[in-house]
């Protein structure tokens, strides 16, 4: 297949990480020239990826396509693919990682192998996202893991060390049960037609039999530990707890992603007859998420585990848009996905400046922050109203269209849902009360925010405002994909009938 | 030929089974590789016993390599038991337990 | 005219808030005042010029695409017809002279930049619901003016009752948006429409159960935002806001909302029976809660928010009995003379020393003759003084549940009669015990701005004479309001005129009743008799309370549950037994690994006898007996 780009577009997403890498390893000593060298490579790729949003796709859905020799011993190639879904996640991607690389500004302990490793988590991210051969993209989803690892246990806070091995082990689990999986489908293929490849296309046509139910199965636990689901998500608030800025905001913006994203990619197209039979147990799991998570994250004080926990919330959304079975809601999940990355991730560069200056992330040791801070109150205000969902900001554009989508095929769950706005409206509500207003706790001086702070938070609030207001720039590249998954994965649903 | 092979292999198996008792009841080095001197013995009379069985001299060449082998093995244990006597000051085989988990 | 001109009215208010909330703290205190009324004023204006437009049909413009995905398509539309227009024009309106007394009011407040910035921002979403021209745009708006209401009513935040005020406005008023909301999706899933003019010209296609259904939900959304039962409670806690913000939000606008929607979305409310009965008997129960709520409550701004409770339900009982105008009407002259009592609230508040207390005032008529004179104008015309605006509006509704007829209508009605008696009543108790009388505590000279003072006789007026908008025509009046609002003003109640005149005297008499009573109690201060019936009416029949054990505390137990029981418990608890499990196992399995020369020996040779014995016993039998 040919590129269809003047220049491996793809490969070069993936290959200016890994320079970045090796660069940032070459000047540890020397860590002003890595921070700038990160921020350069981060903000390349963002710009590359930005570009990628300027082309249109081809007949077959994919925008840009590249194969190349890898392991023809094994039937491995290496080829990438980049569609609408991708499009939106590479993009999420780019720019997240920039803001991670302006909140790490000042690390003060190993500062360049922090960058090295945040520039290898991005590398495997963006693989999980472009890869569709599978056993490449096995390892990117096994190297996203080590750096932050790393980033967990060396750079956290608290019980680091816990923490991390607890998301390690717990992704890992998951890791190997999609492994075994592939090769068992990868198997299956090469005996039904004598030739053994990992390439998604191909694998798309095996006939599973009996053993699809299984397969299916080990891939989406896979998947659904990194969403997180209940009950597998007790990895989700010691991680992010204990995490520093940058890992928070990458975890909760961008792995979290990677999961449903397996799911749309691979697990629905490989196992269509399994993924349509499991759409009720996947909606279910979805609600219960929802509320779970809600529930939980209205007992926290500590703000971080608080915003820990309304993530699980809001992939519990996001769960049920895809398992709805109608495009729109389908649609509205990913949007959310994005929004959900922007205001999340906003929300823990916040938490991270409110530690840095007052040391402590407990809702009883903080309160009258806008007497002190009123831009950085500001924008505390600003993301918890986009992140509960109201209307004109990211979240609620994801939100209503998965709301409007399920209820046309399942009502009830749809209203269901809804009534998740009020618990979403109490934590928020709950952690600005405690964290903005009352009176300041005696103590020092807080200062308010610096340019580079402000000019971070600055261009999350107008992707906030852009996804909220004009959300068509990101839905339009949507369209194709989806309504070729609804129709390829037989996903939707026989219910209602409705227009 | 003048013995049966079975007692021949039975007499081998026996003084490899006694050189077994030495090597797991002592506790003394020397002791130990004074066993496994047996044992290796032990196995090559069965050796010989073949050989003169089958009437196939590979068995009694296979004795000489064995008798070539052992003494170059017993000059290195021994060198080691005495440089581990002059280290520890004793040859008790149980005090030598730094690789432990 | 050029129609794209409409999003003036919207933007200008948007535009003020912006240059207030990035730039204010950089400007001086004046200009931060001046924009903000600068650009409610504008707006006003834009009304007023565009007026021609709304005639008829009225004129719908689109100024983009906002959300659109497979067949659900939400634009940023306008659409200013004779209801939009007339609402619009009462916000703006109402809007510019509160704007004008806040910046009086808030002359020594530090923060002002934010305050004016949230109330523009506020201005700029309630006119989103009364200019939106489909269903999600007028969601934005709706949930705009909540937000804004939460950062308003909390607006000194250093007292933390304020912003705990604050939120359980917000909180409460969600739970209402979550059954519009439900509503909204019902009918985007079953009409694949969500602009307004478009959905009430289908709905007439849907099943009468999904009609019933789908109006019960919309009256649901809209008991949140006006506060009427089950989701009044956070009306009374809001008012620890700034008085402007209590007259523009509580009275004015917001807490209309819900009416608004009803009406707006009246031709699919109205094709149910059973909803529209709903609608005026929650109106009416409402009514009655807050007039006997009012009755007995001791802070002056608690008293005006009952009063607004209860005539919201008024309102709900207008649009219940059919009459869209004659709703309307009463929103539009309860606007006037409520927003007219909150600023000389303030007023009151200010020169008796920011004192709140009825109970401890008194004799303020002697201190300010103007601010009696307009408090008088305004208690009048909620009491229903015959010929005022009040009475016009109050009675038109009244006259609209008497025509119905028996049954559930013949009872809403009294209601209405005895919520009636009883706004009388509380209206002369709180002038008798604020105005009349000597002062009972003592006070100082204060001086109340110009602004604060001559910003209440315009509205006094409208309250006086708004009668004028509507005049039945029993009376010789054109019912102007009624044909402008053409053929979205509902039905009009058909009584004849000697009934019309015989419903009015009883109205009248009520009136009279209620002043006398007062008078007879109040007219010396009775002193503080604290009665257990007191107590109760005071506390809103204990409403909070009722609210904290039913809801908060399950919640709050639930939570707990899922947090410390199944999270912390349960999920962590299995993790821990596993990861304690193979932390045990591994322990055991070290203790083969001692270094010791013997074991490892013994190892060899218990290794040797099992290889020994299997090739013995298992691989001699499968070969067979051995070929010799």
């Amino acid at each position: 297949m040919v590129a269809t780009a003047p220049f491996p577009v793809l490969s070069l997403l993936l290959a200016l990480p890994l320079l970045g890498t090796v660069g940032c390893l070459l000047l540890r000593h020397r860590f002003e020239a890595a921070r700038w060298a990160t921020l350069a490579t981060t903000l390349a790729v963002f710009v590359l990826s930005c570009w990628c949003f300027t082309q249109s796709p081809g007949p077959d859905g994919w925008i840009f396509f590249e194969d190349y020799r890898w392991i023809p011993a094994l039937g491995a190639r290496f080829t990438l693919a980049m569609d609408g879904i991708s499009l939106l996640m590479v993009g999420l991607t780019g720019f997240l990682q920039v803001v991670a690389v302006l909140i790490s500004w000042h690390r003060k302990q190993h500062p360049a192998l922090f960058y090295a490793l945040l520039l290898l988590l991005e590398c495997g991210i963006l693989g999980v996202f472009l890869a569709t051969d599978l056993l490449l993209f096995y390892l990117f989803w096994e190297m996203m893991l080590i750096p932050m690892l790393f980033l967990i246990g060396i750079w956290g806070h608290g019980r680091r060390v816990y923490a991390a091995v607890k998301f390690f082990l717990f992704t890992l689990a998951g890791s190997l049960l999609m492994l075994l999986a592939l090769l068992g489908l990868y198997l299956l293929h090469g005996q039904q037609t004598g030739d053994y490849t990992f390439a998604l296309e191909a694998l798309k046509q095996t006939d599973c039999g009996a053993w699809e139910p299984w397969l299916y199965a080990g891939f989406m636990i896979a998947f659904l530990v990194k969403v997180p689901v209940v009950p597998l998500h007790t990895w989700l608030p010691d991680a992010h707890t204990v995490a520093p800025g940058a890992g928070s905001l990458d975890l909760a913006g961008l792995l979290l992603k990677t999961g449903v994203f397996g799911i749309l990619r691979f697990a629905f197209p490989l196992f269509p007859a399994s993924a349509a039979a499991s759409l009720p147990l996947l909606a279910s799991l979805g609600l219960i998420g929802l509320f779970w998570g809600a529930w939980c994250a209205y007992l926290q004080t500590d703000i971080k585990r608080l915003i820990a926990y309304s993530s699980i919330s809001h992939l519990g959304v996001v769960l049920l848009g895809i398992a709805a079975g109608s495009a729109i809601a389908m649609e509205g999940a990913i949007l959310l996905m994005v929004g959900h990355g922007l205001t999340t991730g906003a929300m823990f560069a916040l938490i991270s400046m409110l530690k840095r200056r007052t040391g402590s992330r407990e809702l009883d040791k903080l309160g009258g922050l806008w007497k002190e801070a009123p831009v950085l109150s500001w924008y505390l205000l600003f993301f918890g109203i986009a992140s509960l969902g109201l209307p004109g900001l990211a979240n609620f554009s994801g939100e209503i269209l998965v709301f409007a989508g399920t209820f046309q095929t399942h009502p009830i769950w749809s209203a269901l849902a809804v009534t998740g706005v009020v618990f979403a409206a109490a934590y928020m509500l709950r952690m600005i009360q405690g964290v903005l207003w009352g009176k300041r706790p005696p103590g020092r001086v807080w200062l308010d925010l610096s340019w580079r702070e402000g000019i971070t938070l600055g261009v999350l609030a107008f992707g906030t405002l852009w996804i909220g207001l004009y959300p068509a720039a990101f839905l339009d590249p949507l369209a194709l994909p989806v309504r070729l998954l609804m129709e390829g994965s037989n996903l939707i649903a026989s219910a209602g009938g409705l227009p | 030929m003048i013995v049966p092979l079975t007692h021949v292999l039975a007499f081998s198996g026996a003084l490899f089974f006694l050189g077994l008792a030495c090597v797991l009841a002592r506790r003394n080095l020397i002791m130990i590789l004074i066993g496994v001197e047996i044992m290796i013995n032990g196995a090559g009379l069965a050796l010989a016993g073949g050989s003169a069985f089958w009437q196939n001299i590979d068995g009694q060449i296979l004795v000489i390599l064995l008798m070539a082998l052992t003494s170059a093995e017993v000059s290195i244990s021994l060198a080691m038991v005495v440089y581990l006597q002059r280290r520890r000051g004793t040859l008790e085989a149980n005090a030598y337990n730094e690789m432990h988990g | 005219m050029n129609p794209n001109l409409l999003f003036l009215i919207l933007l200008l208010p948007l535009c003020g808030a912006l240059i207030n909330g990035l730039f204010g703290l950089r400007l001086p205190r004046a200009l931060r005042g001046a924009v903000a009324v600068g650009a409610v004023a504008a707006s006003f204006a834009s009304v007023c010029l565009l007026w021609p437009l709304a005639a008829g049909e009225g004129t719908r413009t689109i100024l983009g695409t906002w959300l659109a995905s497979g067949n659900l398509r939400a634009d940023f539309g306008l659409l200013f017809d004779p209801l939009s227009a007339a609402m619009a024009l009462m916000v703006t309106g109402v809007s510019t002279l509160i704007h004008l007394y806040a910046v009086g009011y808030m002359h020594k407040e530090a923060d002002t930049a934010r305050f004016f910035a949230l109330l523009n921002l506020f201005v700029f979403a309630m006119l989103c619901i009364v200019l939106a021209d489909n269903l999600l745009l007028l969601f934005l708006g709706w949930e705009g003016v909540g937000f804004c209401s939460y950062g308003l009513i909390g607006f000194w935040y250093a007292k933390v009752e304020n912003a705990a005020a604050g939120r359980k406005a917000f909180l409460v008023t969600r739970v209402g948006d979550v059954f519009f909301a439900i509503a909204l999706l019902w009918l985007f899933a079953a009409l694949g429409q969500l602009g307004i003019p478009e959905i009430n010209a289908l709905a007439p296609q849907l099943s009468p159960t999904a009609v019933t259904a789908i109006a019960l939900l919309l009256l649901a959304g809209a008991c949140g935002k006006s506060a009427q039962l089950p989701l009044m409670t956070w009306l009374p806690d809001a008012m620890a806001g700034p008085t402007p913000v209590s007259a523009l939000i509580h009275a004015a606008t917001m807490v209309t909302a819900g009416v608004y929607l009803l009406c707006r979305l009246f031709p699919l409310v109205s094709l149910s029976p059973t909803a529209m009965t709903a609608i005026a008997l929650v109106g009416a129960v409402t009514a009655l809660y807050a007039a006997s709520c009012a009755l007995a409550q001791r802070e002056i701004k608690r008293v005006l928010a009952y009063s607004t409770m209860s005539q919201i339900g008024y309102m709900f009982i207008g649009v219940g009995a059919g009459t869209v105008s004659g709703a309307m009407f009463h929103l539009t002259t309860h606007a006037f003379f409520k927003a007219l009592l909150f600023m000389g609230a303030g007023c009151v508040i200010h020169l008796c020393h920011e004192e709140n207390d009825i109970y401890r005032m008194g004799g303020v008529a002697r201190r300010s003759p103007l601010v009696f004179a307009l408090f008088l104008a305004g208690a009048l015309c909620l009491a229903g003084l015959p010929f005022s605006g009040g009475f016009f509006s109050k009675d038109g509704i009244l006259l609209a549940a008497y025509a119905q007829g028996d049954g559930w209508f013949r009872l809403i009605w009294l209601l209405g009669l005895a919520s009636a008696l009883l706004t009388s009543l509380y209206s002369f108790r709180l002038l008798l015990l604020v105005f009349a009388g000597e002062p009972r505590e003592k006070v100082h000279k204060h001086h109340l701005p110009g602004l604060m003072r001559w910003t209440l006789p315009p509205l006094a007026l409208l309250g006086l004479f708004g009668g004028l908008f509507n005049l039945p025509p029993a009376y010789g009046g054109g019912e102007r309001l009624h044909h402008w609002l053409g053929s979205l003003a509902g039905s009009l109640p058909v009584v004849d005129h000697a009934r019309e005149f015989q419903l009015a005297a009883l109205a009248g008499g009520l009136f009279l009743l209620g002043a006398v009573i007062a008078w007879w109690r109040y007219r010396r201060f009775p002193g503080e008799q604290p009665s257990a019936l007191k107590n109760f009416l005071l506390h809103g029949w204990q409403a909070d309370a009722v609210v904290e054990w039913s809801l908060l505390k399950p919640f709050r137990a639930i939570g707990r549950f899922f947090w410390e029981g199944l999270d912390r418990t349960l999920i962590e608890g299995v993790l821990h037994t596993l990861a304690g499990g193979a932390m045990r196992e591994g322990e055991t399995l070290r203790r083969w690994t001692n270094g010791r020369l013997s074991t490892y020996l013994s190892g060899f040779a218990w290794g040797l006898l099992a290889l020994l014995l299997w090739f013995l016993l298992v691989l001699a039998k499968s070969a067979g007996p051995p070929h010799t």
